[in-house]
C-alpha cells in the first residue's frame, strides 16, 4: 500500500462523486449498471442494490435470493443484516440506505465495517444525483415512448394513406408512385421487361346486387388474397378502385407475360365459398409493357384499354395492348362528346322502322323501331358506331327514352290509318335503360302521350339484359307487368336461352337470331334449333319472329317450321317515317 | 474439455501420474527455459508433479513457445485434469524468474476440489467472458470456492470488466485472484489456454475449494510524484485530458521525458512502464499502467479505465520500494493463513515491476519470496494487469504484486 497523505484523502469522496456523475448517461440504458459498479468499487462495498417502485433495477454482489431479502427489509431500513446466501465467514453486512425519490432507495452494503460520515455523505450525494438522473431518464423514456407512439401512428397513417383499407393491397397512388420510380431507375433492358397487368372483375355489380355489399367486399378480399399469392417475387399488386386490380411484374417476353396473365386468371377463377354462397369469379385482363419515356399513369391507362377490349370481346379474356386501341379510344371520346352535344338538341336521334310481316297473311303487322343518328356533319351514323359508347356512358338511357316516345307517337299515327289499328311496335331497350328504375314511368308516359294501348308496345331486350336483371320479381318488371307492356327477347338462341326468365318475365315474343335464319336450308342443326324454338314458343303461348330473312327460300322454310312472323331485307330495310308510312299506304302487303 | 460439468468428476489419466488425486495435499511448481517444447514441458511438469496426480495444472508460458504445442503436451501427460494457463511477459518458478521460458504450478491431494471453465469474449469486451468462466464456482459441490483464479486476455478492452463480470457471478464470498496474459511486451496479442485448447480474447478460470485457508496479499511499491490532477477527459481506456490539458503533454512534461520518448512509441512504452498513474481511492491508490501514447491526439492509452472526474497522481518507483512491496504482499498473504504454514504460492507480478527491478532485482524478489515462505513451491508470471478482490466489489490492479498463499 502506498503512503497516502491525509490531506489528499480528505477529498477522495468528491472525486468519486465526480466519477459517478460522469458515468451516468441518459442516452445509455447500461449506465445505471455502470453507476452501481462504480459506487460499489468507490467505497469497497460488496453489495449495491437499487430499488425503484418496489423493484430491483440494478444489483451487484448478491444473488436473487439475497436481493429479495433486501427488498423485504427496505421499509424498515436496518443498519445491518445477515445474509446467509453470501457466505458463512462474514458475520454481518453493514447497510446504508441512500434515499432516492419517494420509497425508492439505493442500499449499499459492506461486510463488517460500517460506513463513516464521509462515506455516508458521499452515498447520499450519489443517491441524490441518481434520483435526478432517474427523473431525467423517466422524462426521456416518456418522450421516447411518445415519439415511438407518434412514429407508430404515422406508420399506420402512412399505411392507410397508401394501402386499400378493404384488401390491404397498395392503393392506386402507391402503385403509381412505385411504378414511376421503377420506370425511372430501370436500365433499358429492365424497362423493356416491365409489364403492367390490369385486371377487372367481370360482373362484380351482379355479385353486389345479388349477394349484397358485405359479400361483395368478402369477394374482393378473397380475390386480393389470391392475387397476392399468385404474383412472383419482386412483383407488386394493388387495388386501383372498385373491382380493378393491377400487377406490375418483370417478364422476359410478351409470350411470358401472356402466360403470366393466364396464370393469374387461373389463380383467380376457382369458385369461392363465401358464407355458404358459391361464386365463380371471372376477370378480364389487359397487358402492356413499358417503353422509354413511359410514365406510370399512361402505362396503367394502356393496360386499362386492353382490359376494356377484353371485356368488349366477351369477358374472361386476356388482351395485349395495341396502339390502335388508343386510336379507337380517341374516336370513342369524340363520339361521346358529339353524343353529349346531340342530346342537348331535339332532332338528331330519329327512329327508323323495319316492318315485321305475318308469314301467314304476308301483311305488315308492326315495326321494329331502330335508332339512327343524323349527325350534322357525318350524316347518318350507324348504331354500331355509337350505341356501344352510349351504353358505356349511360347516354343510351336518354336515347332509348327518346326512341320510345317517338316510336309510340309514330305508331299511334299509323294506327289511325284504316285497317292499321292492330299494328305493334318493338322498341329496343338497353341494359342500362332496363336497370333504370325510371323505365316504367317513361313507358307509361310514352303510352299516355301517344294514346297507345300498352298491348301495342313491345320492349325488345337481349337475353343477357334479363340475366343481368337477375329475376323477374324486380320492381321494374312488376310495374311493367302492371302497365301491361310485353317483352320481346332479341337474338334468342344465342345466349342462355333459359326457360326460367321466359316464365318469370312478361315475354310475348321470341325473336330468332339472324345467324340461325341465314342457315335455313343449309344447316340441319340450325334448322333443328329454330324448330325447337318455335315448338317451345308454341307450347308457352309465345309468338316467334325470325330476324334477318333475306330470301324467299328462308321464308318458305320458316313457314314450314311453323314460325309466325319475320323481318329482314326480303320485306324491307329499316326506313324513315315517310318511307314506312308509304309502305303502309301502299297496302301493307309486302310479300316478295 | 467439456466446460459444462465439473472437471474433477472425471477419471484421472496420464502416463506418469500415480493413482488418483487423493493422499496428502500438495502444491508443486517447476520452470524451464529449454527450447524444445516437449522437453520444457516435461522438465517443468516433472518438477511440479513429482510423480503425483494433480487436481489442477496451471501453465504460464512465454510466447516463444507455441502455446498449442505446450497445451497438447501437458494434456498428454496429465490426462483429463483441469488445465488452465496463458501467455506471459516473463515467468516465475521456485528456482527463480525466467524469460522466454515456461512455469507450471499444480496442486493435488486431499482437501482440494477444483473446477474450471473457459469464457470466450465478445466484441463488447471481456465482462461476459469472465462471467461465463466464473460459473465454474457453481460447479463445485457446495458452490463455494476458497478462491477463484482468473487468467484473462491482457490486451482486449477494459480489464476492470473482468473483475466485474466474475464478481457478478461468484459474489462477495469468493475472493478473486489472477492476472492478465502477456506477450513478452510485444503488445500484439495474448493467448489463453484451457485443456488442449488455445484461444484469445477469453478468460479462463479455476475455482479452488480448499479445506485449509488461502491468504491473499496485494502491494505495489509506487510513490506519488507531484500534486494530484483531475481527469477531465476520458473515454474508456483513453485518457484525453488531465486538468484540461492534453494528457500526453502533462505526462511527458511532469516526468521531463527525453526527446526519444516524445516521438518514438517503443521508447515511450519502455519509459511509461515504470511511470504509472494512480487513481485516488478511499484508502489507497489504484495503479493504472500507461500502455501507449497517441502522438497525434496527444492522449494516453491504458489497459484499464481511468474514469472522468477521478483524481489521479503520476507515480514512479525504484527497486527499493518495489522490493519492499514484495515483502508486504507476502506478509499480507501469510496473515490470511490463520497461523498455518504455506504449502505453495501463486504470484501475479506486474511486468512493470520487472522493468524497475531488472534482472538482478527480480532474482532478489523471488529469493525474498522464497525466504519469507520457507522455500515452498512458487510459480507465477509477469502480467499486463493483476486481479485481487478480497473485499468490496473492485479488485483490478496494475503495476502490483498479488501473492496467493495456500496452507
Amino acid at each position: 500500500m502506498s503512503a497516502d497523505s491525509g490531506d489528499r484523502r480528505s477529498s477522495w469522496s468528491l472525486h468519486v462523486l465526480g466519477e459517478v456523475l460522469s458515468s451516468f448517461s441518459v442516452e445509455d440504458p447500461g449506465a445505471v449498471a455502470r453507476v452501481v459498479d462504480r459506487l460499489a468499487e468507490s467505497v469497497d462495498a460488496e453489495v449495491v442494490v437499487v430499488i425503484r417502485r418496489g423493484r430491483v433495477v440494478a444489483a451487484v454482489g448478491v444473488d436473487e435470493s439475497s436481493t429479495a431479502d433486501l427488498v423485504e427489509v427496505a421499509t424498515a431500513r436496518p443498519a445491518e443484516v445477515r445474509l446467509g446466501h453470501i457466505g458463512s465467514h462474514h458475520s454481518s453486512l453493514a447497510l446504508y440506505w441512500s434515499p432516492l425519490d419517494g420509497e425508492d432507495v439505493v442500499v449499499v452494503g459492506r461486510f463488517d465495517e460500517p460506513f463513516d460520515l464521509e462515506e455516508r455523505s458521499l452515498l447520499r450525494a450519489i443517491g441524490r444525483s441518481l434520483a435526478l438522473s432517474f427523473r431525467a431518464l423517466d422524462a426521456l423514456e416518456a418522450e421516447r415512448r411518445a415519439r415511438d407512439e407518434l412514429d407508430q401512428a404515422l406508420t399506420v397513417a402512412t399505411h392507410r394513406a397508401t394501402h386499400d383499407q378493404l384488401t390491404g393491397l397498395p392503393s392506386r397512388d402507391l402503385v403509381i408512385e412505385t411504378l414511376d420510380r421503377r420506370l425511372r431507375d430501370a436500365s433499358p433492358v429492365e424497362l423493356e421487361h416491365t409489364y403492367v397487368f390490369f385486371l377487372d372483375v367481370d360482373r362484380f355489380k351482379q355479385v353486389n346486387d345479388v349477394h349484397g355489399h358485405a359479400v361483395g367486399d368478402q369477394f374482393l378480399v378473397a380475390l386480393a388474397q389470391r392475387l397476392r399469392h399468385a404474383i412472383g417475387p419482386g412483383d407488386q399488386c394493388g387495388r386501383l378502385a372498385g373491382d380493378e386490380f393491377v400487377v406490375v411484374s418483370r417478364q422476359k417476353s410478351p409470350e411470358a407475360a401472356e402466360a403470366t396473365a393466364a396464370g393469374l386468371f387461373r389463380a383467380l377463377v376457382d369458385p369461392l365459398d363465401l358464407d355458404g354462397r358459391l361464386i365463380v369469379p371471372s376477370v378480364s385482363i389487359g397487358i402492356t409493357s413499358a417503353a422509354p419515356g413511359d410514365v406510370a399513369e399512361s402505362l396503367v391507362d394502356d393496360a386499362d384499354l386492353a382490359m376494356y377490349r377484353a371485356k368488349q370481346t366477351g369477358r374472361g379474356r386476356v388482351v395485349v395492348f395495341d396502339p390502335q386501341l388508343r386510336t379507337a379510344t380517341e374516336q370513342r371520346a369524340g363520339i361521346e362528346a358529339d353524343l353529349r352535344q346531340a342530346l342537348r338538341g331535339p332532332g338528331e336521334f330519329v327512329p327508323y322502322f323495319q316492318p315485321v310481316i305475318s308469314l301467314v297473311t304476308g301483311r305488315v303487322v308492326g315495326f321494329e323501331a331502330l335508332v339512327r343518328w343524323l349527325h350534322p356533319t357525318r350524316g347518318v351514323v350507324p348504331p354500331d358506331e355509337f350505341v356501344p359508347v352510349a351504353e358505356e356512358t349511360g347516354q343510351i338511357v336518354h336515347i332509348d327514352a327518346r326512341m320510345l316516345r317517338s316510336a309510340c307517337a309514330r305508331l299511334a299515327e299509323w294506327r289511325r290509318l284504316p285497317g292499321m289499328d292492330d299494328l305493334t311496335i318493338s322498341v329496343n331497350t338497353s341494359a342500362r335503360s332496363f336497370a333504370d328504375p325510371l323505365l316504367p314511368s317513361r313507358v307509361a308516359e310514352a303510352l299516355d302521350l301517344s294514346g297507345l294501348p300498352a298491348s301495342a308496345l313491345l320492349l325488345e331486350l337481349t337475353e343477357s339484359v334479363m340475366m343481368d336483371e337477375g329475376s323477374g320479381d324486380s320492381e321494374t318488371v312488376q310495374r311493367l307487368v302492371e302497365i301491361g307492356v310485353r317483352l320481346a327477347v332479341d337474338d334468342f338462341g344465342t345466349g342462355y336461352s333459359s326457360l326460367r326468365y321466359l316464365r318469370e318475365f312478361p315475354v310475348a315474343v321470341l325473336k330468332v337470331d339472324r345467324s340461325f335464319t341465314s342457315q335455313l336450308g343449309h344447316d340441319r342443326e340450325d334448322e333443328v334449333i329454330v324448330e325447337s324454338i318455335v315448338g317451345m314458343a308454341r307450347s308457352l303461348g309465345l309468338a316467334v319472329t325470325a330476324e334477318g330473312v333475306e330470301t324467299r327460300a328462308q321464308a318458305d322454310r320458316l313457314v314450314e317450321l311453323g314460325c309466325g312472323y319475320a323481318q329482314g331485307y326480303l320485306y324491307g330495310r329499316p326506313v324513315d317515317t315517310a318511307a314506312a308510312t308509304a309502305l303502309l299506304l301502299d297496302g301493307a302487303q309486302v310479300s316478295a | 474439455m467439456n466446460a459444462d460439468r465439473p472437471i474433477d468428476d472425471r477419471p484421472v489419466g496420464g502416463e506418469d501420474v500415480d493413482g488418483d488425486a487423493g493422499g496428502e495435499r500438495w502444491i508443486g511448481a517447476g520452470g524451464s527455459t529449454e527450447t524444445d517444447v516437449d522437453a520444457a514441458v516435461d522438465s517443468a511438469l516433472n518438477a511440479a508433479l513429482g510423480g503425483r496426480s494433480p487436481s489442477l495444472v496451471v501453465v504460464f508460458c512465454s510466447t516463444g513457445y507455441e502455446l498449442a504445442a505446450v497445451a497438447r503436451r501437458v494434456v498428454d501427460r496429465v490426462g483429463d485434469v483441469p488445465v488452465i494457463g496463458c501467455s506471459t511477459s516473463g515467468e516465475v518458478a521456485t528456482d527463480g524468474p525466467t524469460e522466454s521460458g515456461l512455469a507450471i504450478w499444480a496442486l493435488g491431494g486431499d482437501g482440494f476440489e477444483v473446477t474450471a471453465r473457459l469464457g470466450q469474449g465478445s466484441p463488447e469486451g471481456l465482462r461476459s467472458a469472465a462471467a461465463e468462466a466464473a460459473t465454474c464456482v457453481e460447479d463445485l459441490d457446495d458452490g463455494l470456492a476458497s478462491v477463484l483464479v482468473l487468467l484473462a486476455d491482457g490486451l482486449c478492452g477494459d480489464q476492470v470488466e473482468v473483475v466485474r463480470g466474475a464478481y457478478g457471478v461468484a459474489g462477495a464470498a469468493v475472493p478473486l485472484v489472477g492476472g492478465c496474459a502477456g506477450d513478452d511486451l510485444a503488445m500484439q496479442q495474448t493467448e489463453q489456454l484451457f485443456g488442449d485448447q488455445v484461444t484469445t480474447n477469453a478468460v479462463v478460470a479455476a475455482a479452488i475449494r480448499s479445506d485449509a485457508p488461502v491468504g491473499i496479499g496485494v502491494a505495489h511499491g509506487w510513490r506519488e510524484v507531484g500534486e494530484p490532477m483531475l481527469v477531465t477527459g476520458s473515454s474508456g481506456v483513453v485518457v484525453e485530458t488531465l486538468d484540461d490539458r492534453p494528457a500526453l503533454d502533462v505526462y511527458l512534461d511532469a516526468f521531463d521525458a527525453p526527446a526519444s520518448v516524445r516521438e518514438d512509441e517503443s521508447a515511450f512504452v519502455e519509459f511509461a512502464v515504470v511511470r504509472p498513474l494512480g487513481i485516488v481511492r478511499r484508502d489507497r491508490s489504484e495503479i493504472r499502467y500507461v500502455s501507449g501514447a497517441d502522438y497525434a491526439a496527444r492522449t494516453l492509452t491504458r489497459i484499464a479505465e481511468v474514469p472522468s472526474g477521478a483524481a489521479a497522481h503520476l507515480m514512479e518507483g525504484d527497486d527499493h520500494t518495489v522490493l519492499e512491496a514484495t515483502d508486504a504482499a507476502c506478509r499480507q498473504a501469510f496473515e490470511g493463513l490463520e497461523g498455518r504454514d504455506p504449502i505453495g504460492l501463486l504470484l501475479f507480478d506486474c511486468v512493470a515491476r520487472r522493468a524497475v527491478l531488472e534482472d538482478t532485482g527480480i532474482r532478489q524478489e523471488v529469493d525474498r519470496v522464497a525466504e519469507v515462505s520457507g522455500g515452498v513451491p512458487v510459480a507465477g508470471f509477469y502480467t499486463y494487469g493483476e486481479i485481487a478482490r478480497t473485499r468490496g466489489a473492485g479488485g483490478f490492479h496494475n503495476q502490483t504484486l498479488v501473492v496467493v498463499a495456500f496452507a
